[in-house]
């Protein structure tokens, strides 16, 4: 089923929704919950909840890349129950993560402009289409899909150490952009 | 946190920057060595094959079969052919008691009749509306000639094993049958098959086990069944839970709803550990503190809203080992249970009783299990003595239990016990007795559907794989062993060890028993 007929059904209020983007998106986004928890049913209720999201959303939202979308969901809901459940649980997978985020977060300086997360966006889109194609997806890779280091190295075909080094080399080079906008978080 | 604003501003990148990352093959240089060395290691042991089959070292045929040819393969789950989810391989049939006198005959079918795509209907206000579509898991045939070479009748134990979760079970577990007659069995489950790896990663030095690593490849499982002890462990007593303990019960549990600053009401139970040998349980629990040096624990309780999940529930406290003080109660604005959210109005009645672990246990994860947290749980192919007896043995293995706790599980969360015991994958074995008459044969067959082994994202999504062993953890003597594909019209072959050809219809092959690993994946033709 294509996405277009699969928006239709959330459109007419049809459940048959939710199963087919279960069997079309599953497997995506329950690899993106599992990337960022790390913990199996965690990961499995963080995407129920992001089908249940899509139903609530839909309409009037009409998703542009339905995959994204979801995608996007599952992402937001993880570090949403990362947030609520930080005291109890450990999820390691994000932690790291975040902790390797925070070589991009900018120093404070004179200059400042606090903005809002879309104007960041911005500017990573911007920073990202000044990349090379291979570290534009690498970067995605690892911080969008949450894909691990060595995973990424394996596929790339270089070692873990080596694949280590140039994810912190882009970290640098985005928050050495985000300073020179001024950006401030 | 000013790192979760980064993740937050990178999820909002465009949706084009997204699929690219996801298609993207990387470079051809790159991919060009990887491929590269897999076909060197391949060409490296048909080399050698070549030179054994000169030497006579090999018997008559191995060298004839298409599976040693070097660019059959792409190195297998050793070097190439590794997923993101492994479902582990079809294994051999198993005996417990004595095969003196018995030959066996192997053929392993991998049916790719799912593979067919085919129309599915559902209903829009009435009408029929349908779309294409196609599974891909395999029907697997996993039969065997048991042939009695004796001049009397041998009643043998047989151990099918096969490689699921309690949670998925239902669906992947075989049935077995003898001469065409599904018959009875019994099921026996192995501890979990995987191990765990550090919060900051696979590349570390640290130790902690904090995060649950499944077993990705066949040699895992090699690993695991070759010396016997875990199939001898699958077939012990579990361990009993006969600890005395103290529970606290936290019934009643309620928010008057006066502070509208309250975003989350929690309610936080608050008391000291007075020996540190003392080890605390919690069931229904969202959060918490500990400071070990102090002794000073906190434990939060969210206060579900009425038609909120685990509305009304019971809450519950564990203690082994010596009491803590009397437990006070607070309540708080969030779930983060922090000094300066304290809110009013936040009650609940706190009754306290002694029974035994065991006791308590099975009343919260078995008896009321359908009233709390698991209701849309499915399980099919567990008992509950099987489900408790392996909660048991989590908590003795890494649980609170264990002289080394598993940093996953130091929190004594019983409802992390369940979920993680329902959801790791282990080998379990199908029990059944079968006669062979005397200078006769039998034949057994186990049916299955075997989920595709894959990938979740990447250029490789299209690709499935299977594999089966062929001795590993039987003490079967194999007379002869064959694979063979059937309905391979839907399907390619990319890569694999068999031998299959099928522009040559070559569906049918000769596995050398020698070999402890076979290996294919498939991808659908459109």
């Amino acid at each position: 089923m294509d996405d277009k007929q699969i928006i239709e059904l959330y459109f007419e209020r049809n459940e048959q929704a939710i199963k087919e983007t279960e069997k079309k998106y599953g497997r995506f986004c329950h690899y993106i919950a599992m990337n960022v928890l790390g913990i199996q049913e965690d990961a499995e209720e963080c995407v129920n909840d992001a089908y249940y999201s899509a139903w609530k959303q839909i309409p009037p939202t009409v998703p542009e890349i339905f995959k994204v979308y979801l995608g996007r969901i599952t992402r937001n809901l993880s570090i949403s129950r990362f947030r609520a459940m930080r005291a109890k649980k450990r999820y390691s997978s994000m932690e790291i993560m975040l902790s390797e985020l925070s070589d991009c977060v900018p120093s404070p300086s004179n200059v400042e402009q606090t903005m809002e997360v879309i104007q960041l966006s911005k500017y990573i889109i911007q920073w990202l289409d000044s990349l090379p194609e291979e570290d534009r997806v690498l970067f995605i890779r690892r911080y969008w899909f949450g894909d691990e280091v060595q995973e990424l190295a394996k596929k790339y075909g270089i070692s873990a150490a080596k694949m280590a080094q140039r994810m912190l080399r882009l970290r640098k080079s985005l928050k050495a952009t985000l300073e020179k906008k001024g950006v401030a978080l | 946190m000013k790192n979760e604003i980064m993740y937050d501003g990178i999820t909002g990148i465009r949706d084009d920057l997204v699929l690219q990352a996801e298609n993207y093959q990387f470079s051809k240089k790159n991919h060009d060595k990887r491929h590269k060395k897999i076909w060197m290691k391949w060409g490296i042991m048909a080399a050698c094959v070549c030179l054994a089959i000169g030497l006579g070292i090999f018997g008559i045929g191995r060298g004839a079969k298409p599976g040693d040819t070097a660019g059959s393969g792409s190195g297998g789950h050793e070097s190439g052919s590794v997923f993101m989810s492994y479902a582990g391989p079809v294994f051999p049939l198993n005996a417990l008691s004595d095969t003196t006198g018995i030959t066996a005959v192997r053929n392993t079918d991998f049916d790719f009749a799912s593979y067919e795509t085919k129309m599915k209907y559902y209903e829009v206000d009435g009408e029929q509306t349908g779309y294409q579509d196609y599974e891909t898991e395999s029907l697997v045939t996993d039969r065997y000639f048991l042939n009695n070479t004796t001049d009397e009748d041998i009643v043998l134990t047989a151990s099918y094993p096969f490689a699921g979760t309690f949670s998925n079970g239902y669906k992947w577990m075989p049935t077995i049958s003898v001469d065409d007659s599904i018959i009875e069995t019994s099921l026996y489950a192995g501890r979990f098959s995987g191990g765990f790896y550090s919060a900051h990663g696979l590349d570390t030095d640290k130790t902690d086990r904090s995060n649950i690593k499944s077993a990705g490849e066949w040699t895992e499982f090699q690993a695991l069944l070759e010396d016997g002890s875990y199939i001898a462990d699958a077939y012990a007593e579990y361990p009993q839970l006969n600890q005395n303990v103290i529970v606290y019960k936290l019934s009643n549990i309620a928010y008057d709803g006066l502070d509208e600053t309250a975003t989350n009401p929690t309610l936080g139970m608050e008391f000291n550990v007075i020996s540190s040998d003392t080890r605390i349980l919690s069931y229904g629990s969202t959060g918490g503190r500990r400071d070990v040096e102090t002794g000073e624990f906190q434990q939060c309780y969210h206060i579900p809203e009425e038609n909120e999940r685990g509305y009304g529930m019971d809450r519950y406290l564990i203690v082994l080992g010596e009491d803590i003080t009397v437990p006070e109660i607070q309540g708080y604005r969030d779930g983060g249970c922090e000094e300066g959210e304290e809110i009013e109005g936040v009650t609940a009645d706190v009754v306290r009783f002694e029974t035994t672990l065991g006791e308590i246990v099975w009343k919260l994860l078995i008896e009321e299990r359908e009233l709390s947290y698991f209701e849309e749980e499915q399980i099919d192919v567990a008992s509950d003595e099987m489900l408790f007896g392996s909660v048991a043995e989590l908590m003795y293995d890494y649980g609170i239990l264990s002289d080394n706790v598993a940093e996953r599980y130091e929190w004594g969360s019983l409802e992390d016990m369940w979920t993680e015991t329902y959801n790791m994958q282990r080998v379990m074995y199908i029990n059944f007795d079968v006669v062979i008459p005397a200078n006769g044969s039998v034949r057994v067959d186990a049916d299955m559907k075997k989920d595709a082994s894959f990938d979740f994202v990447g250029a490789g999504t299209d690709r499935n794989g299977y594999d089966m062993v062929t001795r590993l953890g039987s003490t079967l003597e194999f007379s002869e062993q064959t694979a063979s594909v059937s309905n391979t019209q839907f399907i390619e072959i990319i890569y694999q060890n068999f031998g299959f050809d099928l522009e040559k219809g070559i569906t049918q092959v000769e596995l050398d028993v020698n070999e402890p690993h076979y290996y294919m994946e498939v991808r659908k033709v459109n």
